[in-house]
């Protein structure tokens, strides 16, 4: 696994593997000192450690940035080097910096074995985009693991899930958010700029969170349970909530290692706003060394602190539809400002979106495209949803004509991915239904595999035809 | 159950992500064959190679060029590729054509983000107009200042420009309406056409509507029927010389056992329901001979009727019949006639809508010089400069290829 894992890295990054290599080595020979040392020492260590994994990670995406705004306001001179981002560098620093924490917290032991170390900081199916797997989510399954028929099975209806969200979803839209950016504001109008947006906010979904299953279930196929990254996010009915839902690998990292150390919750107001402020601005930071996503980070903490204060109070009140557009159109300005990192760009889309340049601006409504778009929009609104959760427990309750089945599986905390395509799960729920019935959710289920094999056949064509495959996670 | 439904499930996902290694496996066994069939060396649809996968170096695996071109291999190597990338851009087109049932446009784009429409009333494909752009402009402005200073310059020669109607900038294009500040003929005509002077005789053919264009041309290339060609060259060459008749038709031939998608089609990615056929308007050639590249030919190497009449043809559907049936884009060659109406000779400016006509004009010159100035560097100054013989200059070409910096330069004197 950790040579398929170097290979796979080694094939986009020939060069960088070396990089990944010193990262896997000092990480665990840091994890190693951390804890066979005394308390003193072993907090120097981590500093040290966490210094090094920072320091990488900073020099690579962030020394470009941040010279370039110091050469501009002290007017210096100091040279800049445009070097290209090591592929996932964001996302296996923070895994390596969990594990070395995770051990200076003796919440788990260093692992000796290097190589089980490094299969775990450099672990394929998640490597480039995520999600981020925290060691003690999966050290008992670095050294033992089950692969199970099941397992596979049910890993591989994830990762054509996945597949069939970026190539078949996401590209498209994509290639319609991409048109009207590209021909800016005053030739899209109030028309293309909120459809253009739309597209965005589905793209970012279905890409990020297309890979993240297909990782999720690779991983399966491996015999590997990582915790789920996304969980409808689009449902939400608040910002806290959507943060819930969206990048959760993300979101509980800064949670343990950043917002809790500072104090959490448990502080004064004054103090509870930096805590807070601290996490968003990292976590806009952490998207890309850019002002945009710093403004990004910071737009909400803003919405955060406002629903903390004030609108949750209001929201409380109104009807859930209401909440929801709330939460939509907060999402759909915080992809604005995630998408333009050009903020001229951004001011110029601003105002096409609140008219400066009519309804269709420059453009024919046929020439924009954006009228050719709508059964995809249904289909991506369809696919937001937790359409195939509620068809699924609709299916079990008809079948067993129990209407308890515990907690959904889009419910906000769930976490584990149990039940995502584990067909033995479903059918384990059915046990005691009539044998009609029993026969009715086996053909279902056959109907499903046969879909999905419909849609992986639909997505390799995709693949191949290769007329829209941009990765707009590349920065991370 | 489930335990078998588990099998065969990850058994045929596992076929269907491993089918290039499959047939890469099976290329050497006794289905190979079959596997030939399947897993082709050249996409007609393409109009390319398909890639080998590269021998592995330290230089191109540390630069990422031999990944690069393993992954083109990989691409490439999947089996029934061309199949895969039509079925793409028809479920897309579904799609599309879903979405236009409540917009009811008379045409709609074949792919997400194609730059060709599909016509149903038609059943065409036709690239979608561009935008009147300054760059656009200003290039048949170029374009007709060299033209008019080549004319200038050569008083003893007389100069015709066949203005060709394009689909992609025509007026009866269907797309016409539907994008805003178009580039259509009248756009061209008052930017390049209407700029040339006196000494450059201009012949205006725009199409009138769109039954006029798809019966002009071919539903799924941006070419002209053979027959259409013929009806424009009999008005040009007596223009040309009002004492001259046109090349005798001894048959009109419409090829229509054998389809046709063309360039728009390729393109396009869309295959429509009934394809093209060849035609051609054939005309006495026996007394023909054509140069090229220093060795003499036959005449009828210009139009492979006695191949197609036997049947030797690519069986690829998307074979490009136009360039297969008349021939391929050439930089310089001649045609001869002894038995021409005249000894007088012609300098042919060309682009690929002169394959199935220039043949034509060597009935009536003893001389025809053509001259393609996107395979030559030649200019048309050397051309009348190196043959003095030439009295008449004939520029047969799209604006496109007029107004592009080959065309430019092969027309500045």
């Amino acid at each position: 696994m950790l040579l398929a894992s170097l290979f796979f890295y080694a094939w986009g990054e020939p060069t960088y593997v070396v990089l990944m290599l010193v990262s896997i080595f000092a990480n665990w020979l840091s994890a190693m000192l951390i804890e066979a040392s005394g308390t003193k020492t072993r907090r120097v260590l981590l500093v040290v450690c966490v210094a090094l994994n920072l320091f990488a990670l900073g020099y690579f995406k962030y020394q470009a940035f941040l010279l370039t705004n110091i050469n501009s306001l002290l007017g210096l001179s100091i040279p800049v080097r445009e070097l290209s981002l090591p592929i996932g560098i964001s996302f296996y620093t923070l895994q390596a910096l969990s594990y070395v924490v995770d051990v200076y917290r003796r919440e788990v032991p260093a692992q000796r074995n290097i190589l089980y170390l490094g299969m775990y900081i450099c672990m394929f199916p998640q490597l480039v985009a995520g999600p981020i797997v925290r060691y003690q989510t999966i050290q008992e399954q670095i050294v033992d693991r089950q692969e199970t028929l099941n397992d596979f099975a049910s890993g591989m209806r994830l990762f054509i899930v996945g597949l069939a969200k970026k190539a078949l979803l996401a590209n498209i839209v994509g290639s319609l958010a991409t048109s009207m950016i590209t021909k800016g504001g005053s030739a899209i109008g109030t028309a293309g700029s909120w459809a253009g947006l739309m597209a965005y906010s589905f793209q970012i979904l279905f890409d990020f969170s297309g890979y993240s299953d297909m990782a999720i279930g690779l991983g399966k196929m491996l015999g590997f349970s990582f915790l789920r990254n996304f969980n409808y996010p689009y449902i939400s009915n608040s910002v806290s909530g959507f943060w819930r839902r969206w990048h959760i690998s993300l979101s509980s990292f800064f949670r343990d290692y950043i917002y809790i150390p500072l104090g959490g919750n448990r502080v004064p107001i004054g103090r509870w706003i930096f805590n807070t402020a601290t996490v968003w601005f990292l976590t806009g930071f952490w998207h890309g060394a850019a002002w945009n996503y710093i403004l990004w980070g910071l737009y909400y903490l803003a919405l955060l602190l406002l629903e903390r204060f004030f609108l949750n109070k209001v929201l409380d009140r109104l009807p859930g539809f209401v909440r929801h557009i709330y939460v939509v159109i907060a999402f759909m300005f915080g992809w604005l400002l995630f998408w333009c990192e050009d903020l001229s760009v951004m001011g110029g889309y601003l105002a096409a979106m609140f008219g400066r340049y009519g309804f269709l601006g420059s453009s024919t409504l046929w020439e924009l495209t954006i009228w050719e778009y709508w059964p995809v929009f249904i289909a991506c609104a369809l696919a937001s949803t937790p359409i195939v959760p509620w068809a699924k427990d609709a299916l079990i309750r008809w079948a067993t004509e129990n209407n308890e089945l515990g907690k959904p599986l889009y419910d906000e905390k769930r976490l584990s991915t149990d039940g995502m395509c584990d067909y033995d799960q479903i059918l384990g729920q059915i046990e005691d239904a009539p044998a009609s019935k029993k026969l009715m959710v086996n053909v279902v289920l056959t109907a499903c595999d046969l879909i999905l094999v419909a849609f992986l056949v639909m997505s390799i064509c995709s693949v191949i035809s290769g007329t829209f495959n941009p990765f707009i996670y590349f920065r991370f | 159950m489930n335990r078998l439904r588990s099998i065969v499930f990850s058994t045929i996902c596992i076929l269907v992500l491993g089918c290039i290694l499959i047939t890469k496996g099976l290329e050497h066994s006794p289905f190979s064959s079959v596997i030939a069939n399947v897993c082709k060396e050249t996409s007609q649809l393409e109009g390319r190679n398909y890639e080998h996968f590269p021998k592995p170096k330290l230089s191109t695996i540390i630069d990422a060029s031999f990944q690069a071109d393993f992954e083109q291999a990989v691409a490439d190597s999947t089996p029934l590729r061309d199949q895969a990338l039509l079925l793409n851009a028809g479920l897309q087109r579904m799609s599309i054509a879903c979405a236009n049932r409540v917009f009811g446009y008379s045409c709609y784009p074949t792919f997400y983000g194609s730059n060709w429409a599909y016509v149903p009333s038609h059943d065409a494909v036709v690239q979608k107009l561009n935008t009147a752009s300054s760059n656009y402009l200003q290039s048949m402005d170029r374009a007709a200042s060299s033209i008019n200073a080549l004319a200038d310059s050569h008083e003893n020669v007389s100069f015709y420009l066949l203005a060709l109607d394009r689909p992609d900038a025509s007026d009866a294009n269907p797309t016409v309406s539907y994008v805003s500040n178009p580039l259509t003929y009248t756009t061209v005509d008052e930017n390049l056409y209407s700029k040339l002077g006196p000494a450059v005789t201009v012949s205006r053919h725009p199409y009138l509507s769109e039954d006029d264009l798809f019966s002009s041309l071919y539903r799924t290339d941006h070419h002209w029927h053979t027959s259409t060609a013929y009806d424009r060259y009999a008005e040009q060459v007596v223009l040309m010389n009002p004492s001259t008749t046109p090349a005798a038709v001894e048959n009109r031939i419409s090829y229509d056992s054998i389809d046709f998608f063309g360039a728009c089609s390729r393109t396009g990615l869309c295959k429509p329901q009934t394809p093209d056929h060849v035609d051609d308007v054939v005309i006495d050639m026996s007394s023909f001979k054509v140069t090229l590249n220093g060795t003499e030919y036959a005449g009828d190497m210009l139009s492979h009727s006695e191949t197609y009449l036997n049947g030797n043809i690519n069986d690829d559907v998307f074979t490009n019949r136009y360039a297969e049936y008349f021939h391929s884009d050439w930089g310089l060659w001649q045609i001869d006639n002894p038995a021409a109406q005249s000894d007088r000779s012609l300098l042919i400016v060309r682009d690929s809508y002169g394959c199935c006509t220039e043949r034509f004009y060597a009935a009536n010159y003893a001389h025809v010089y053509v001259i393609d100035f996107r395979h030559t560097e030649l200019t048309a100054a050397q051309m009348l400069a190196e043959h003095p013989d030439i009295s008449d200059v004939l520029i047969l070409m799209g604006w496109n290829n007029i107004a592009s910096e080959a065309g430019i330069r092969g027309l500045t004197p």
